[in-house]
């Protein structure tokens, strides 16, 4: 792994992306928006399945218009994130927080397939109902804690030591 | 406050932290309320539910960011007094909350007309990624 790090850290995009004036902030700066447009909007989600609030709205008709946002903003975290990664990974590898963030992020699309593959097949059946089944609560919950989690976990990376 | 703030590492992190739950809150909902304002998401129901609907957690959000806000800027408060762009963040957030509060509660009660909507949802969002880009630029300089 030490050694993958070490020629990701050599190679020009890398050293181009650790040396720039604007491309790093810019690229941090977009990989905030992304992150924080995906949590807030997959909450809406989650708060729909807990009850907390849009009770007269059926959970499909949620999901489907949320998630189509939350979806476009996780590809832009994702390409953003992969670029900063990218540009310094030998700090990432010695990184305390680094590894808890991308299990939390694991975690929350863990628990988002299980849901999907899962208690949301049957939605029929509890689309329209105030009080959804447990697992989709449980589901609603998990992912609000998960990221709460990647938030705090990316946050506390940024002030670890180079 | 200042000195709360500085007496230990990780409780400048503490309330960042927070700050950035408060803003996810926030950016999330209020972005579904602008793009269902600019007429591309949310269609499904009228834009005065997703509204009513969106707006207490959006305030929520609001409500953390503004609980932990004052605690930040006082860790470093005579950094920011000489910064310029903490300055321009200042007035756009005034701006905007202004704006936010006077649309409010025509956003949850009357239907609006689509061009009258697409103008709230535009300057809404323009108001608010300028904030965000002041912030940003702010944390750099």
């Amino acid at each position: 792994m030490l050694s993958i790090c070490q020629w990701i850290h050599q190679t020009p995009l890398s050293i181009y992306i650790r040396e720039s004036i604007w491309f790093y902030p810019i690229l941090n700066a977009f990989h905030c928006a992304g992150v924080l447009s995906v949590a807030g909007t997959i909450v809406v989600v989650d708060l729909r399945l807990l009850g907390f609030g849009m009770r007269r709205w059926p959970v499909s008709s949620v999901v489907r218009q949320v998630l189509p946002w939350t979806l476009g903003g996780f590809g832009f975290m994702a390409i953003t994130g992969s670029l900063l990664a990218w540009s310094e990974p030998l700090r990432l590898y010695r990184s305390l927080f680094f590894p808890w963030k991308l299990v939390f992020l694991a975690v929350a699309g863990l628990n988002a397939l299980i849901f999907h593959l899962g208690v949301y097949r049957g939605v029929d059946a509890w689309d329209s109902a105030q009080l959804t089944p447990p697992r989709a609560r449980i589901a609603g919950a998990v992912s609000i804690l998960c990221w709460i989690c990647v938030i705090a976990a990316g946050r506390a990376v940024g002030y670890e030591p180079l | 406050m200042g000195a709360f703030m500085r007496s230990s590492k990780v409780i400048f992190p503490i309330f960042e932290i927070v700050h950035l739950i408060g803003m996810a809150l926030f950016v999330g909902t209020l972005l579904l309320i602008n793009l269902g304002l600019l007429g591309v998401a949310m269609r499904r129901q009228p834009i005065q539910e997703v509204a009513a609907a969106m707006a207490p957690w959006t305030w929520s959000g609001f409500a953390l960011l503004m609980l932990t806000g004052p605690f930040m800027l006082s860790a470093q408060a005579a950094k920011w007094h000489d910064s310029l762009l903490f300055w321009v963040k200042m007035v756009l957030l005034i701006l905007a909350t202004v704006f936010q509060l006077s649309v409010h509660p025509r956003l949850v009660s009357s239907p609006l007309e689509a061009s009258e909507a697409k103008r709230i949802g535009a300057v809404s969002l323009l108001l608010w990624i300028s904030i965000a880009f002041s912030a940003k630029l702010m944390e750099l300089v």
